[in-house]
C-alpha cells in the first residue's frame, strides 16, 4: 500500500532527518519526496510503500505520537491509483500574473483554471521582483488539457484577471526551457 | 520546476525588449511547375503555392500564441523564377510576379520572394529577361521581391550583370517616383548570396533545397541592447571580453525562441525545418534598434569611429552564440544595419554622422550590407552600379555575403528625406562623393576574375 505522508511545522535543520528515521525503523520505504519553504513554514510529502500488515492509520497514531515534541503536525493519506490510459494528455504551461497585492487575487485566477480543468503542479510568488518592484508576480506551472481550447481559456483567464488589475502571460512551458536550459 | 529567473528574465525578453520572431518563411520548390505554356506554368506555380501554404498563416499564428511569441511576419520564398521559368519573354516574366503577388494576397502573405537570377558567372537568355522584367514585376505588384547575384568568391564578380542592375535600380526608382522609388526596397543585388535566406527582399529557395522547407528569422536588437545595459549598470567598466560574453548568451536565448517556433511550424506543416537565421533586424520602433547597442556601447552615434570594430565584436558573438544554439544556423546570421529600416541608424544618417563610405566599411564585418540607402535621384546608373561593385567586391575577396538594397529616390537631393512607410521606415538621402565619375570604369565589361581565395581544394 502506497500513503502520502504530509508534514508540516516551523522549519529547521532536521526535519526530513526525523521524519525519514522513523520510517525506516518501521520498515516504510521513501518513494519520492517534495518539500518547500515559505517564510519560515515547512510543508513536504512524502511518498511512502507501507510493509504488509501496516495500515495509513496506525502510521499516522505513530508518527503523530513520535513527533509531537518537535512541533510537526502530521497527515497520512491512501494514494488514490494511477491513473487509467484513458486519461486525457496534458500540456504543460506556465501562467504568470502581474499586478499590486490585494485580497482575492489568487482565488480569481485559480477559478477560471479550475473551470476548464487546468491543474497546477507549481506556484511561487515573487513578493520583490526587480523588473516589477511594487507588484507581485505569481508563477503557475500549470498542466492544460490537450483538448481544451487554449485561446478560450487564455481569453478568460485575461479577463478575469483584467477585472481585478492583474496583467496575465500565458506561455508553453518549453520556451522557457529551451530559451535558458542547455 | 522553473526558477523565478528563468521564468521572469523569459518573459522580459517579451513584454519589454522586443523579442519576437521577425519572420518564418515558408520555401516552396517550384521545379515541379516547370511549362514552356505560360498559362499552365502559372496555375501550376499557383497550385502549388495555394497547397503547400494553405495553413502556413494559421499554423504560425496559433504556434506564436501558443508560446506567447509574435511571429511578425509570414512569407514564402520560391524557387528562383529566371530558372523554372526558362522558357518565358520578359512580359510572360512579368505575368508570373503577377501570379506569384496574387499567390501571396490570396494567403495573406506579407512578401514572397524568389523573382531571382543567379548571374554570378554569366547570364542566360532567361536571366536578362527577369532582370529586364524587375522594374515593371515590381512597380505592378506589392508582395513581390526580385533579388540578383551578381559574383561569388568562386566565380568572381559578373560586372555585365552589375552594370544592368545600375540600371535596373534606375528604371525601377522612376517606376515608383511616387512614392519615392519605393519598388528599389523589394529588389537586392548580391554576391555569394545564401539560398535559405528567410529575410525579404533576399529570400529565394536555391537548388538542393527540399520540396518545402521552413526556414525562421529572429531578431532582438532591443534583447541585446537591455542585456548589455544591465551588465554595464552592475560593472561600467566591463571588458569587450565580458560584453561579448554578455551578447552571445543573449544571442543564444534568441536563437533558442526561433528555433523553438520554427520547429512546432515545421512539424505542424509536415515539412522539415531548414535553419534559423539569427540576424539582428532592427525595425522602426523605438527600442528595437541595432544603433542604440551602438550607443549603450559607448559610441556616440552609429558611424563614428569605433563603429566597424564594435559591429565586428557585435557581429561575431551573435554568430558564437546563435551557433551553440541551434545545430542548423544559416540564411545572413549577424547583424543588419539598414539605414532607413532603424530609428538610430537614420537619425545618424541624418546628422552626418553615418556617411556611404563608413556605411561600405562596416559592411565588411556585418553580416548584410548596404542595405535600404537612399541616394540622390540624379544619381547614374553607372554610379549606382559602381557602388555595388565596390559592395561585392568586399564580398568576393572576404568570402562572405554582401548585397546592396540601394534607392535612387526620384526628385530628389542629398539632405532631403524619404519617406518609404511601415517596416521600411524613412531616412535622409545620404551624399555620394564621386558621383559621376565611375563612367569610363563601368564600361569595361566581363568579370572580375575570382580571387586567389576561392582555390580552396
Amino acid at each position: 500500500m502506497q500513503v502520502a505522508v504530509t508534514v508540516l511545522g516551523s522549519d529547521r535543520p532536521g526535519i526530513v532527518c526525523d521524519v525519514s528515521t522513523l520510517l525506516a525503523e518501521a520498515g516504510c520505504n521513501i518513494e519520492n519526496v517534495s518539500q518547500t519553504v515559505l517564510y519560515q513554514e515547512f510543508a513536504g510529502i512524502f511518498l511512502v510503500t507501507l510493509p504488509t500488515g501496516v495500515d495509513a492509520t496506525k502510521v499516522e497514531e505513530w508518527l503523530t505520537s513520535a513527533l509531537a515534541d518537535k512541533g510537526l503536525k502530521i497527515s497520512v493519506q491512501t494514494v488514490a491509483e494511477s491513473r487509467s490510459p484513458g486519461t486525457s494528455p496534458m500540456e504543460p504551461f506556465v501562467v504568470v500574473t502581474i499586478g499590486e497585492d490585494k485580497v482575492g487575487l489568487v482565488s480569481t485566477v485559480t477559478c477560471v483554471m479550475k473551470d476548464y480543468g487546468v491543474n497546477i503542479v507549481n506556484m511561487q510568488f515573487v513578493s520583490k521582483s526587480a523588473s516589477y518592484p511594487g507588484q507581485t508576480v505569481a508563477i503557475y506551472e500549470v498542466e492544460v488539457p490537450h483538448e481544451q481550447n487554449l485561446s478560450e481559456f487564455v481569453g478568460s483567464l485575461q479577463t478575469r484577471a483584467g477585472e481585478v488589475g492583474l496583467e496575465v502571460s500565458v506561455q508553453h512551458k518549453r520556451i522557457f526551457a529551451d530559451t535558458c536550459r542547455i | 520546476m522553473l526558477s523565478e529567473q528563468e521564468v521572469l528574465s523569459t518573459l522580459e525578453m517579451v513584454r519589454n525588449e522586443n523579442l519576437d520572431v521577425r519572420t518564418v518563411t515558408l520555401g516552396i520548390s517550384l521545379h515541379d511547375c516547370i511549362s514552356d505554356n505560360l498559362q499552365r506554368f502559372k496555375d501550376n506555380v499557383y497550385a502549388k503555392i495555394l497547397r503547400k501554404g494553405g495553413r502556413f498563416v494559421s499554423v504560425c499564428d496559433e504556434v506564436g500564441r501558443t508560446y506567447g511569441i509574435d511571429v511578425v511576419n509570414k512569407r514564402i520564398s520560391v524557387s528562383p523564377v529566371a530558372l523554372v521559368g526558362a522558357a518565358f519573354s520578359r512580359d510572360e516574366l512579368v505575368e508570373v510576379a503577377h501570379t506569384l503577388n496574387q499567390a501571396a494576397r490570396d494567403l495573406d502573405i506579407d512578401f514572397i520572394g524568389g523573382f531571382t537570377a543567379l548571374v554570378e558567372k554569366g547570364m542566360t537568355n532567361s536571366d536578362e529577361a527577369l532582370i529586364q522584367a524587375i522594374p515593371h514585376a515590381l512597380q505592378s505588384t506589392e508582395r513581390v521581391c526580385a533579388s540578383v547575384n551578381v559574383a561569388s568568391t568562386r566565380a568572381g564578380i559578373n560586372m555585365d550583370g552589375v552594370s544592368m542592375m545600375g540600371r535596373c535600380i534606375k528604371e525601377t526608382a522612376e517606376s515608383s517616383a511616387d512614392r519615392d522609388g519605393l519598388s528599389c526596397a523589394k529588389m537586392c543585388v548580391f554576391a555569394n548570396i545564401p539560398q535559405d535566406v528567410p529575410f525579404m527582399a533576399g529570400a529565394y529557395l536555391g537548388t538542393g533545397e527540399p520540396d518545402a522547407v521552413i526556414n525562421v528569422g529572429v531578431s532582438g536588437p532591443g534583447v541585446v541592447k537591455m542585456a548589455v545595459e544591465r551588465a554595464l549598470a552592475k560593472e561600467p567598466q566591463m571588458s569587450f571580453g565580458g560584453l561579448s560574453e554578455v551578447i552571445k548568451r543573449t544571442a543564444f536565448k534568441v536563437t533558442r525562441v526561433g528555433e523553438l517556433i520554427g520547429r512546432e511550424v515545421a512539424r505542424d506543416l509536415n515539412v522539415p525545418f531548414g535553419i534559423v537565421d539569427l540576424s539582428l533586424a532592427p525595425t522602426p520602433n523605438v527600442g528595437d534598434s541595432v544603433g542604440e547597442i551602438f550607443q549603450s556601447l559607448g559610441l556616440e552615434s552609429i558611424g563614428v569611429p569605433g563603429s566597424t570594430a564594435l559591429l565586428a565584436l557585435l557581429n561575431d558573438a551573435v554568430k558564437k552564440g546563435g551557433a551553440f544554439a541551434s545545430s542548423h544556423v544559416g540564411g545572413l546570421s549577424g547583424s543588419f544595419i539598414p539605414v532607413s529600416e532603424d530609428l538610430n541608424i537614420a537619425k545618424a544618417a541624418e546628422e552626418g554622422s553615418l556617411s556611404l563610405e563608413k556605411l561600405e566599411a562596416m559592411t565588411s564585418v556585418c553580416s548584410v550590407g548596404l542595405d535600404m540607402v537612399a541616394l540622390p535621384g540624379d544619381t547614374s546608373a553607372e554610379t549606382v552600379a559602381a557602388i555595388i561593385a565596390d559592395e561585392i567586391a568586399l564580398g568576393v575577396v572576404n568570402r562572405k555575403t554582401t548585397a546592396a538594397r540601394l534607392i535612387p529616390v526620384p526628385g530628389k537631393v542629398a539632405g532631403d528625406r524619404a519617406v518609404f512607410g511601415g517596416l521600411l521606415g524613412e531616412s535622409t538621402i545620404v551624399p555620394v562623393s564621386g558621383s559621376g565619375c565611375s563612367e569610363g570604369f563601368m564600361r569595361h565589361g566581363g568579370r572580375i576574375p575570382a580571387p586567389v581565395q576561392s582555390l580552396v581544394n
